[in-house]
């Protein structure tokens, strides 16, 4: 299992050392664990439980779904397993590193090198091309080419010549691909995606869904996206239910 | 936060893209600050090294010895025993008769002597007149006294009995201020040209000698200044003093406008921190998303550190150009206050401090959101949050932070920590009371706003508290504003009261003054004659303290540990009376009216006076020196005079009999009411006795106009700075909600609104945010200027309200016109087109 040993590895730049994992992953090495999490926030008087003892495990390049209503904490269980946010009991750990563990700094450093991002509104800088929205990422890694991985990933998402429009001047279906292109530049260990199609029509919906698990299948990439979508849950090898703040059903879909 | 991170400066840049025209805009409110505070300490510094360069033409000598008495034989030897060169001039006040004009003009008489000034030179319209007038004994006059009476250089003048043709204009002299010039032009004439009946015994002259050094150093010219004081019992000056007086000068009005320049520069930062808060509240989400992407919170305050690094130093660099700029005209505002001509000296001391206070001020107005940039959760990126950042604890640090640090600059600037502290008290006081008036306005809007009926109303008092409302900020702005410009105003005010209480209509108008006692018959015929009172008349005997109690003056001098005895080596000018005037009051003993015993005479001295400067009580004793005469008093008396009143006031009242067969002069007043016949009254007096001086009170408060427009001028162009500064401001907290009211506006006329009802709703909004932030900035001004009244400046506190109403009002109304351009035109817009792009 390849993981880091301490969670204090970062240079004084906040620049993180952590070792690159291989491109060629060992299945079914485990990327994700989620033991026993818990949170619960602090409302009025009481004390609100979003999730409750959720415990689960992705591997390397496996793609999983988080399915269920509003209200589930599905968002909040990305956010916990994504390093964004502390449990209140029970442990993440990601890459070999328990999170809890880690100061906000280290699960910063982890996130940039490990962690891939797709948001259901895409959460694209406004202020930024499209090249440079995707630049970001590997520019903060310190990695060089950045320009150049950018420029070909933005191909392969079929944004060529669209490089230099700011997300004003996209259409939703484009502002997701440039999100896409975003989240592998730095070929994350995992993907999380939260509701990526939610924002958009059917059609443009399914060219997403195909970029997604094309992308994710030639990096080698884990995925857990959040979603309503049953088709692309569908397309995931296996899918987590949650209701209430609980895993009800972990179902495996062994033909995606 | 590693500022060598390149990543840094290229995040800054690319992510500033949507904001740069509003960051410009607040950029330009402390652009206006950091200008003011350049062209400040520039131009001081500029002043500063003009003094440093010609102190010795600021003396005109290495020396001056100076009396009011004509030097005895004795003081001459040693004067003459010097050595070096030596030059006499004898000053005084007299009337100058224009024949050609028929028109006469109190001047300052300057009686040279070959060789005056002995450093630098008098420079004259024609140049060659500055040489040609000592040896064709003609006058040079002073150029604005030419120009005033239509003067040419053919033209004559008569001082006394003499008439001199007149050489040329006097454009700058060494010694000769500019403002003083106005007040009591100069005249100079060779000293075979004068009337000696103009210097009769007891009239007031001013008798120097200028004495030019080869070869001494400063060290040895102060240990000659000291030994020429103690023999001679003369106030000797060095051209080492003169520099330093200056400087002292200079110094106080660097640090005086320089205030006014801070006060500019932190509206300035008000605006910065402003356009920073509004700045980083738009990229919340940005931030989120740059912290879920692996930015570090250190990074990512980084890229906004940056900015506001860069919005410093361009405010820095274009205050500093502008500040070149104004450095260019303010010389043109000073020159008339200073014996020299300012030369423009780029100051890079000055640029720096500038740029650096600038810089400085940007960043610390910048803290607190900064410091918010870093409490930005990355889940912010995953869940829509509308609720601003919860404020904490370090808010009260930072404030601790920005006001140390404004302390520190009020510091630089006044040169005092009473004065920086001073300072930065009021400043927090108005920043204070304005801030918890818009919470407390907020606050009350939040409640209002569900009684309210009216929609507009409704609507525009709710923008008030609304999340996103730029409510305090625009207060801030626009009351201190308002309140540097009331300041103005109300202080303006009661200085030309002060004025007003000179000529009201039972006050003498026109005062007579060095008139002999046998001129004293005729005088009083000739006002008669024009049918004029004479109101007062009163003698006044020069004379010097020979001794308290049993010490001489000279022992005293001697053995003193008191370090200032001036009141014990000047000249009095003293006189005898049976009774005290309405304009005084005894406080302590009894006023003797008249004496003709042989003990110690009674006198009464001004209270302050005694226990101040004489350091004296009731019943101690003083021996006068009237012409070699020595007269033994005793204070009977103390007396609280109003020295507001026009009229002849003094320090020292003798009783009557005592005084009478001493040389003396008189004072008359009188009063011609329509100012119509002052110069031909004063042609009278003249003509008969031409050493009498006829001063109009009219001509004086003219001149005074003058000298208070002079001055008024140059703290009114510090105003005005601060008030563009404000209103810069409160432009730019307009055009940072206005991208939300712009938008608001859409889905109000979506759902039906009209294009007056939109209006309305601004118009209520802006007109309730103008008419209590300048009216608490009114009230503000109101008090801190009847504290400067009342504690500063001794004056009656006085306000006129119209200009008050007018200022308000004006404020209001550009508040509101701000308001309504700020959106007006999106109305007209489609709604999808406004929706897509308004983001």
């Amino acid at each position: 299992m390849q993981g880091l040993a301490k969670c204090d590895l970062m240079n004084t730049t906040g620049q993180s050392k952590v070792k690159r994992v291989p491109e060629q992953k060992q299945m079914p090495d485990s990327i994700l664990q989620v033991e026993r999490l818990t949170k619960t926030y602090r409302s009025g008087s009481r004390d609100l439980t979003v999730l409750a003892d959720v415990s689960f495990e992705i591997s390397s390049g496996e793609t999983c779904a988080i399915l269920g209503p509003s209200g589930s904490g599905k968002t909040t269980l990305l956010g916990l397993c994504a390093g964004l946010d502390t449990p209140s009991s029970g442990r993440v750990i990601l890459r070999n590193q328990d999170l809890s563990q880690c100061s906000e700094n280290t699960r910063t450093a982890l996130r940039r090198a490990t962690v891939g991002f797709v948001f259901q509104t895409f959460r694209l800088l406004a202020t930024l091309t499209a090249l440079e929205n995707v630049m970001v990422p590997a520019e903060l890694s310190g990695r060089g080419q950045a320009r150049n991985r950018a420029r070909d990933l933005l191909h392969q998402v079929g944004l060529e010549g669209r490089e230099h429009h700011y997300p004003a001047q996209l259409s939703g279906g484009e502002q997701q691909r440039v999100g896409l292109a975003r989240a592998f530049i730095n070929r994350p260990d995992i993907l999380f995606a939260d509701e990526p199609t939610g924002n958009l029509d059917a059609a443009t919906g399914d060219r997403i869904k195909e970029l997604l698990f094309e992308l994710n299948r030639n990096a080698g990439t884990a995925l857990i996206v959040v979603t309503h979508d049953l088709t692309l849950a569908s397309n995931c090898r296996r899918a987590l239910h949650l209701h209430g703040g609980r895993i009800t059903r972990d179902t495996a879909h062994p033909t995606a | 936060m590693n500022l060598f991170d390149r990543w840094l400066w290229i995040m800054a840049w690319r992510e500033s893209r949507g904001s740069r025209h509003r960051l410009v805009l607040f950029l330009s409110s402390m652009t206006v600050g950091v200008a003011l505070l350049t062209a400040l300490t520039s131009t001081g510094d500029s002043l500063e090294k003009t003094v440093h360069d010609e102190a010795r033409q600021l003396l005109g000598a290495d020396l001056r010895i100076a009396s009011s008495r004509p030097f005895t034989e004795d003081q001459q030897k040693v004067i003459r025993q010097l050595g070096g060169d030596q030059a006499n001039r004898v000053s005084f006040l007299s009337m100058a008769l224009f024949p050609e004009q028929e028109r006469t003009r109190m001047v300052m008489v300057r009686v040279i002597e070959r060789g005056y000034p002995l450093y630098g030179s008098v420079e004259t319209d024609p140049p060659e007149a500055a040489d040609s007038y000592l040896d064709d004994q003609q006058a040079l006059v002073d150029h604005g006294l030419m120009s005033g009476m239509g003067l040419a250089a053919e033209d004559s003048i008569q001082i006394g009995r003499n008439r001199l043709a007149i050489a040329g204009a006097i454009r700058r002299a060494p010694r000769e201020i500019p403002i003083g010039m106005i007040v009591m032009p100069p005249v100079y004439i060779p000293a075979g040209a004068l009337d000696s009946t103009l210097l009769a015994r007891g009239s007031m002259a001013e008798h120097d000698v200028y004495v030019r050094l080869h070869g001494r150093t400063n060290q040895e010219i102060a240990e000659l200044k000291d030994s020429l004081e103690a023999t001679l019992d003369l106030d000797v000056d060095t051209a080492e003093e003169e520099q330093e007086a200056w400087r002292e000068v200079l110094k106080f009005f660097h640090r005086f406008l320089g205030l006014s320049g801070f006060a500019a520069l932190v509206l300035g930062g008000l605006g910065v921190g402003g356009a920073i808060r509004a700045h980083i509240d738009r990229c919340l989400t940005n931030i989120a998303v740059l912290r879920c992407l692996g930015a570090s919170s250190g990074r990512t305050l980084g890229v906004y550190f940056v900015q506001a690094l860069i919005l410093g130093s361009l405010a820095g660099l274009l205050g500093c150009l502008l500040g070149m700029m104004i450095q260019l005209g303010l010389p043109r505002v000073l020159e008339v206050f200073l014996p020299f001509s300012v030369r423009f000296i780029v100051s890079w001391d000055g640029l720096a401090i500038g740029f650096g206070i600038g810089l400085v001020v940007t960043l610390l107005f910048a803290l607190m959101p900064l410091r918010d940039v870093q409490r930005v959760s990355p889940l912010r990126a995953l869940r829509f949050v509308v609720e601003p950042l919860p404020r904490t604890r370090f808010q009260y640090v930072v404030f601790v932070i920005i006001a140390l640090g404004l302390a520190a600059v009020a510091y630089m600037q006044s040169g005092s920590w009473q004065t920086g502290l001073a300072y930065t008290a009021a400043l927090i006081v108005v920043f204070g009371v304005l801030t918890l008036l818009a919470k407390v306005l907020m606050s009350a809007a939040k409640r209002l706003t569900r009684r309210i009926r009216l929609y507009s109303l409704r609507q525009g008092v709710a923008n008030l508290h609304r999340p996103g409302n730029q409510t305090t900020l625009m207060m801030l702005a626009l009351g201190l504003a308002t309140f540097i410009v009331m300041v103005m105003l109300i202080g303006e005010h009661m200085v030309v009261q002060r004025i007003d209480t000179f000529t009201g209509e039972d006050r003498p108008d026109m005062i007579l003054f060095d008139i002999q006692a046998d001129q004293l018959s005729g005088v009083h015929d000739i006002l008669e004659a024009e049918a004029l009172p004479m109101i007062e008349s009163t003698p006044m005997v020069n004379m010097r303290i020979h001794a308290r109690g049993d010490s001489t003056v000279a022992a005293m001098q001697h053995d003193s540990v008191r370090s200032n005895l001036w009141a014990y080596t000047r000249e009095y000018r003293n006189t005898y009376r049976a009774a005290i005037t309405d304009a005084e009051e005894i406080v302590e003993g009894e006023f003797t009216g008249s004496y003709h015993g042989s003990g110690p005479i009674p006198i009464s001295i001004e209270e302050d006076f005694a226990r101040n400067a004489l350091d004296v009580a009731l019943g101690d004793t003083l021996v006068f020196d009237v012409q070699g005469v020595q007269i033994p008093t005793v204070i009977g008396s103390l007396r609280r005079v109003d020295w507001e009143q026009v009229r002849a006031n003094f320090y020292v009242v003798f009783p009557a009999g005592v005084l009478e067969e001493a040389p003396q002069t008189y004072i008359v007043s009188t009063r011609e009411g329509t100012f119509n016949r002052y110069e031909q009254i004063q042609a009278a007096v003249v003509a008969a006795y031409p050493n009498v001086t006829v001063l109009s009170l009219d001509l004086l408060l003219k001149v005074f106009d003058e000298v208070v427009g002079r001055i008024r001028s140059v703290i009114s162009f510090m105003a005005y700075f601060c008030l563009v500064a404000g209103l810069i401001v409160l432009m730019a907290a307009v055009m940072i909600s206005r991208s939300g009211r712009i938008r608001e506006q859409a889905l109000l006329k979506t759902l039906g609104a009209a294009r007056h009802q939109v209006a309305a709703i601004t118009v209520f909004e802006y007109t309730v945010l103008g008419l209590l932030s300048s009216i608490v900035g009114l009230v503000l001004a109101l008090a801190g200027c009847w504290l400067l009244a009342r504690f500063v400046f001794d004056l009656a506190y006085v306000v006129a309200p119209v200009p008050i109403i007018l200022v308000v009002s004006m404020v209001v109304l550009f508040t509101v016109a701000v308001g309504q351009l700020s959106t007006w035109h999106h109305y007209a817009r489609p709604t999808l087109a406004v929706l897509r792009t308004e983001v």
